[in-house]
């Protein structure tokens, strides 16, 4: 995959978990993205100058962390805010990729976040990742994938 | 100095985050109202007093961009602040949003560039 692409996908991903969840998250050994353990998939598609979408499922617990910390909360966080949360993180990190991989002169429409049941039902609608990177998050894992095309 | 403020996003999760951050930053807030749309935040608009409304780009019904149009075209609403909450990335469409007369703070943020923005925005020196 193109370094291009993983660089600033690893970057607008990392500082999405640490800046908006507090969460540290660092790179993960690269292995198959997991199919047990998993917390959520969303998917956030644009276009504009391209076309595509951001992927993010997370895994071991992630999400329950990150939505606690977004919401300062003690208690776990109830599942439909950490649906919100893990859609308002997809949203971040596809704001944040798009302008390190196409410029800040490039304008894109974003989608809003569509929920999936797994990470195969999410890449079957919104395409053949072209980056994808993995993030140790709190003890568990987040996959990040990007699928960008040329514009229709 | 005491705001009422509007906090207008689609994410519930991330209207908490803005109004966490808010009250962390130590700006006296007096009322905290939440809208979900653009509709819903011209409605609340149109029967509070706010001084400052936070609004996100990307919601159903009606947008942020929308918002702001609508808000800068009613004489009624010329007082209240205006600033924009978003992963916009864009210089093209953050420089728009400008030319209307609103403030931009990118997702994510920091509780520092919210309390500078907002003093900034309100003519507010820092203490």
């Amino acid at each position: 995959m193109p370094e291009s692409l993983t660089a600033p996908l690893a970057d607008a991903a990392s500082e999405t978990f640490e800046s908006l969840a507090y969460c540290f998250a660092e790179p993960a050994p690269p292995s198959a993205v997991p199919g047990a353990g998993v917390d959520g998939v969303v998917a956030v598609a644009f276009e504009g100058e391209a076309r595509g979408g951001v992927v993010l499922q997370l895994s071991g617990g992630v999400l329950s962390a990150m939505a606690g910390n977004m919401l300062g909360l003690e208690e776990p966080a109830s599942p439909a805010d950490q649906r919100d949360a893990l859609g308002e993180a997809a949203n971040v990190i596809c704001g944040n990729v798009l302008p390190r991989v196409a410029g800040v002169a490039a304008v894109f429409a974003l989608g809003v976040p569509q929920h999936f049941p797994t990470w195969q039902a999410a890449i079957e609608t919104i395409g053949s990742p072209d980056a994808h990177i993995a993030l140790e998050v709190e003890g568990g894992r987040a996959d990040v994938a990007l699928v960008m095309r040329p514009a229709a | 100095m005491a705001l009422n403020v509007l906090v207008v996003d689609d994410s519930a999760v991330m209207r908490s985050m803005l109004i966490r951050t808010l009250r962390l930053s130590g700006l006296p807030l007096t009322n905290v109202y939440q809208a979900g749309d653009g509709a819903e935040a011209l409605t609340l608009l149109a029967s509070h007093d706010v001084d400052l409304a936070l609004v996100d780009i990307n919601m159903p019904v009606m947008n942020g961009e929308q918002l702001i149009q609508r808000v800068r075209a009613d004489a009624r609403l010329a007082g209240v602040a205006l600033i924009v909450v978003s992963t916009e990335g864009s210089e093209t469409r953050i420089e728009a949003l400008k030319a209307r007369g609103a403030s931009f703070i990118h997702k994510p943020f920091t509780p520092e560039q919210v309390r500078s923005t907002v003093l900034r925005v309100l003519g507010v020196a820092d203490a």
